[in-house]
């Protein structure tokens, strides 16, 4: 093969697609002008694999996963936001209350910001039992039902933020059924057919220690 | 027509500022796009549905990423191939029956392609892209239903663009001895 059959079969594929720049769409015009027969054998042979590569796709619209999108965005969004709570109405209150020198109890004068003090301080502290409730984690179980396989079994990284767990698994759609356990492993469900893009996820997370597949719950973890 | 690199910065300034409509702009735009890509790769139209919401997706956390270097859809292609290896390569079956074309391998016949692809221009052409290898299945795709440069195909398949011509060559060469195969057998 000589240096010209070369460069045409090498810039053939692309004057058949058409993306060639002026100088080397003006030299394949003429090659293909002096070897006719030999140059349009070879730029049909690309042409059947254009035309095929062009009907091998079926049509879809331009809205195909966009709900899927969006629901993952506002879920996200829902997260962030309860990351970064809002100050309840009491919280702003005892905010103003113990304000420096321009707001709250500097205004009053000492005895009776001294006992208004003593009402709100009282009132912050139980205000705060009631809207918050208990604050506590326990190891979770699962329900018998839930605990069916394949589940996967996560090993989160000891430093890894809930926040970053929490957009793990709402990026894959995940639910965590039981954990952590006393060696940090949780276990989470998946649709089945998406066990092994889950693993494979997973598996490439920045927070993940390890991830595999398991049969089934433990049977200590499963809640009778 | 597809947007210029101008318009998509203008979104993507927008998405970076949390504005929804930005994105499902952007998103119906490139959504055809990287799902004709990923469906290529993997035949299942719901790994490649996965693959069109994960890449966006992506587009959505970081719209700053993309700097108007290189043409926005070979970037966000880049991220969908990214995505496909990361997701399914596991699953992915190996293609070695392609082997057996290898051993009938007749380059110097000048005509045998067109002939053959003549011949068995439907089922037999599809087919037998469909056994080639990730690689030169992809680079099929990005030249002739892309239309891709050799270096916007470079981009996106992360080589050389010597690497690119090389799978051109072999592609073009297994699916010609495909379709050899085809025919002989056919007597």
């Amino acid at each position: 093969m000589n240096t010209e059959n070369l460069r045409f079969s090498e810039l053939a594929p692309w004057y058949v697609n058409g993306s060639l720049n002026a100088a080397d769409q003006a030299w394949m015009d003429a090659y293909v002008r002096n070897h006719a027969a030999e140059a349009q054998t070879e730029l049909s042979a690309w042409g059947s694999l254009q035309t095929q590569a062009k009907q091998s796709v079926a049509p879809a619209s331009a809205d195909i996963g966009l709900a899927k999108a969006l629901a993952r965005i506002h879920a996200q969004k829902a997260l962030r936001k309860s990351a970064n709570p809002q100050p309840s109405a009491l919280q702003r209150f005892s905010n103003w209350l113990f304000a420096g020198s321009n707001g709250g109890l500097a205004k009053f004068s000492p005895a009776l910001g001294m006992a208004l003090a003593v009402i709100a301080v009282q009132a912050v502290v139980i205000g705060k039992g009631v809207v918050s409730g208990p604050d506590y984690t326990q190891v979770r179980g699962a329900k018998k039902g839930l605990a069916d396989g394949p589940l996967l079994r996560v090993n989160i990284k000891s430093d890894a933020k809930e926040n970053q767990i929490r957009l793990l698994l709402i990026d894959s759609g995940a639910l965590i059924i039981a954990g952590p356990t006393h060696l940090g492993d949780y276990y989470i469900k998946v649709a089945a057919e998406r066990v092994e893009q889950t693993r494979s996820r997973f598996q490439t997370s920045e927070v993940v220690d390890a991830v595999s597949v398991v049969a089934s719950l433990p049977e200590e973890l499963v809640d009778q | 027509m597809e947007f210029d690199n101008n318009k998509y910065l203008i979104l993507l300034n927008k998405i970076s500022a949390g504005d929804e409509a930005a994105f499902t702009e952007l998103y119906k735009e490139m959504s055809r796009k990287v799902y004709a890509f990923a469906l290529n790769r993997l035949h299942d139209p719901a790994q490649a549905e996965e693959i069109v919401v994960d890449t966006l997706h992506e587009v959505w956390k970081f719209p700053d990423r993309f700097r108007g270097e290189s043409k926005f859809s070979t970037w966000l292609l880049g991220i969908a191939r990214y995505k496909i290896l990361n997701t399914y390569r596991s699953a992915e079956p190996d293609h070695d029956d392609l082997q057996d074309f290898e051993q009938t391998l007749v380059s110097a016949d000048p005509d045998g392609f067109a002939l053959l692809a003549d011949k068995q221009r439907h089922a037999g052409v599809q087919d037998c892209m469909d056994k080639l290898s990730d690689e030169h299945r992809d680079c099929l795709h990005l030249v002739f239903y892309e239309g891709y440069t050799l270096g916007e195909v470079a981009e996106v398949q992360n080589v050389p663009e010597n690497t690119v011509k090389t799978r051109l060559f072999h592609a073009r060469q297994k699916v010609k001895n495909c379709l050899r195969n085809y025919l002989s057998r056919e007597g």
